[in-house]
């Protein structure tokens, strides 16, 4: 039988607080981690991902159970070893103001260094590589603190990238960023993945963002036990709106989307599948309105050369805008 | 130190500092109430002191000479102290004055002078050269315990703010405890005490400083074997942790180290103010790196000289002797520190 690359077992996280009992955050896990995969840690905030994250990095000692890397306890490898074995990116970064992005990568050497930690030019050249891999070489020079958060985050990355370890774990990397550094910061995670053949364990609470990047996901919720699975597999189980743990918002398997759970109530029916009647769909979703695929409904619009038209209790209105449409029949009792 | 061209600033930086530090170095031997040409320094250097005469040699072989060493140590020293220490607490207000150290130095003298004048009956200052070992250890144990503090207190308080204030209370409780104990001490040793705390680099004898000097060259020493864990620790624990770094052990050793320079140099030549704040600083700024490699050899050379020239200054002619060392290193380092301060606004946005 392959031993598992990474293995949890009945492992209760948590913390210990001075003198009392450990407060423990989640029942106890036990599952595996396989070479090369992409996994995602969801969950709320406060429910324990970062805590899981700690204690897989040996940062923290998990309250009961033991993690195995390679078939042996993670404490029982020494720091060296485990600093060879797995590399992390926070969500703090060093403030220091004159720490230039180069220095910060090459700390990821400073595991291989002789006690002057001199780097070799094999050392300088991984350095060299980390930078070009995460796309951060026309930074060079600059200092971190000059720099914007995902450029900060690549940098990070590109540190754990010359720490050169099988395993990489990435507390909420996306969650200062905007929409586009977001995607680009998955696609580099990705990558890692399929070319370097790295294990990337990271978490977030962007379910949208986990759902479109990766491979499986470890969903947690408060007081519940971790469910694993493919993301699509938990979306058709039902899993992803039981953990979801909001009462206004669901995921919508249909759409592919995450919808606010409706206020209003009132039935409408769009007739058509035209570019213009999904985003009239979306507009009235987000104002609260049940879509229907009924004609029976309260309102019945259709799109035809340029109008929306309205029909409700037998009198017809034509609109050239969405808003001016939303505007009236939300006037509508 | 990875691009060849950030190493070669470095050199050339680092040998014009140096220039500077020898020019500050001759200029103490040269500059003073007595007048002593260029030539004849040179030549009592040279070891043809018999051209000069011998009230000349005794001025520059048993006064200027120890107190430039003295003043050179003692800022190598206190840099790398403040440099330690500002890595340590990643607060760049960090310095073994401020957080109280050299306070619990002042105590810990103070301790000494009184338990020994209440017990024996003897002025403490009487002792002779027994003193200077007795006042060494008394400030050493003061630093520690208050670094002792300090530490726990850092273990507990994230924020850095809290920390700070918790270490100027520490001093002032120290100030206070040290005014009860001078109100009972003998006035020969109040008088020493006094002195003692204006600051000096003339307190060292001639006979003395080879000890002062090898007390601080191990403590500077130890630090350079130190540049590696300081580079990871300027990251913050959990990188330097997960980067195979011992952080609990290290930061022993750090404050050990730190707090061994501080209570070497309180001891000395007495509380010395803004050098352990100001000149790592001014490293930082004048070779612009974070790399350790480059800052502790930076902070060791530009302290030696901040101190050197400090030293001009409270000798400078017209003076009747020394004015406290202790005024002059405030009134040169607190304006640095503010213009640091106002710097990193800068820093923060743009790139150079």
């Amino acid at each position: 039988m392959k031993q598992p690359f990474i293995e949890l077992r009945d492992i209760e996280i948590g913390y210990r607080g001075s003198g009392g009992l450990p407060k423990v955050l989640l029942p106890p896990i036990s599952l595996q981690l396989n070479e090369g995969e992409f996994v995602a840690i969801v969950g709320p905030n406060g429910t324990g991902k970062s805590t899981l994250l700690r204690t897989m990095s040996a940062l923290l000692l998990p309250v009961r159970g033991e993690i195995l890397f390679m078939g042996k306890k993670l404490q029982n490898y020494s720091l060296h070893e485990r600093a060879l074995m797995l590399s992390i990116v926070l969500t703090d970064h060093p403030d220091d103001l004159f720490l230039k992005l180069e220095d910060v990568v090459a700390t990821g050497r400073y595991p291989y260094l002789d006690f002057w930690a001199r780097l070799t030019k094999n050392d300088t050249e991984i350095i060299e590589q980390s930078i070009q891999l995460c796309g951060i070489d026309h930074l060079k020079g600059r200092t971190l603190v000059s720099l914007s958060d995902g450029e900060r985050q690549k940098v990070m990355i590109a540190k754990a990238l010359a720490q050169d370890t099988p395993l990489i774990i990435l507390d909420e990397p996306a969650a200062f960023l905007d929409y586009p550094s977001k995607i680009e910061l998955m696609q580099l995670l990705h990558r890692l993945v399929n070319t370097r053949n790295k294990t990337v364990l990271f978490s977030s609470h962007d379910l949208d963002l986990v759902l479109r990047s990766a491979d499986k996901m470890w969903m947690i919720s408060h007081g519940k036990p971790l469910v694993e699975g493919v993301p699509e597999q938990l979306v058709l189980d039902g899993t992803l709106n039981e953990y979801l743990d909001k009462d206004d918002l669901h995921f919508d398997a249909a759409l592919g989307q995450f919808k606010m759970t409706s206020v209003i109530g009132k039935l409408v029916h769009v007739e058509g599948h035209s570019l213009h009647a999904k985003w009239l769909k979306n507009a009235l979703l987000r104002k609260g309105f049940q879509l229907s695929e009924e004609i029976r409904a309260e309102f019945i619009i259709t799109f035809a050369e340029d109008v929306f038209t309205v029909e409700h209790n037998q009198s017809k209105l034509k609109y050239k805008s969405i808003e001016t449409l939303l505007y009236d029949i939300q006037k509508i009792k | 130190m990875l691009i060849n061209s950030s190493s070669w600033k470095f050199l050339v930086l680092m040998v014009i500092s140096v220039m500077i530090l020898f020019l500050l170095f001759l200029l103490n031997l040269f500059w003073g109430s007595v007048s002593i040409d260029f030539s004849e320094v040179f030549s009592i250097i040279a070891g043809k002191s018999s051209a000069v005469s011998s009230a000349k040699v005794i001025i520059v072989e048993q006064v200027r000479y120890p107190q430039a060493l003295t003043a050179a140590f003692s800022g190598a020293g206190l840099a790398i102290a403040g440099l330690l220490m500002q890595t340590l607490f990643r607060n760049p207000l960090a310095d073994p004055s401020i957080l109280g150290i050299s306070s619990g130095a002042s105590l810990g003298v103070a301790l000494l002078l009184l338990s020994t004048g209440a017990v024996s009956g003897h002025a403490f200052s009487t002792l002779g050269w027994m003193s200077h070992i007795g006042i060494v250890l008394a400030a050493f144990t003061g630093s520690m315990t208050v670094l002792f503090f300090i530490t726990l207190l850092s273990k507990r308080l994230n924020n850095m703010v809290t920390l700070l204030i918790a270490g100027i209370m520490i001093a002032y409780v120290a100030g206070a405890l040290v005014g009860v104990i001078k109100y009972f001490s003998h006035k020969e040793d109040v008088h020493a005490f006094v002195i003692w705390g204006l600051g000096s680099f003339s307190n060292v004898s001639r006979s003395q400083v080879p000890y002062f000097v090898a007390y601080v060259s191990v403590g500077l020493i130890v630090s350079l074997v130190l540049m590696k864990p300081l580079n990871l620790l300027l990251l913050g624990e959990k990188y330097a942790q997960n980067l195979g770094l011992n952080v609990k052990m290290n930061q022993v050793v750090l404050l050990v180290v730190s707090g061994f320079l501080t209570a070497v140099i309180t001891a000395f030549s007495g509380p010395i103010a803004f050098l352990g704040l100001a000149v790592p600083h001014l490293a930082r700024n004048i070779f612009r790196s974070s790399d350790h490699k480059i800052l502790i050899p930076a902070s060791i050379v530009t302290g030696a000289s901040l101190a050197l020239f400090c030293n001009l200054i409270a000798r400078l002619p017209g003076f009747d002797g020394n004015l406290p060392i202790n005024s002059v290193t405030s009134l040169i380092g607190a304006p640095i520190v503010v213009w640091v301060i106002l710097k990193r606004q800068h820093l923060y946005t743009g790139t150079s």
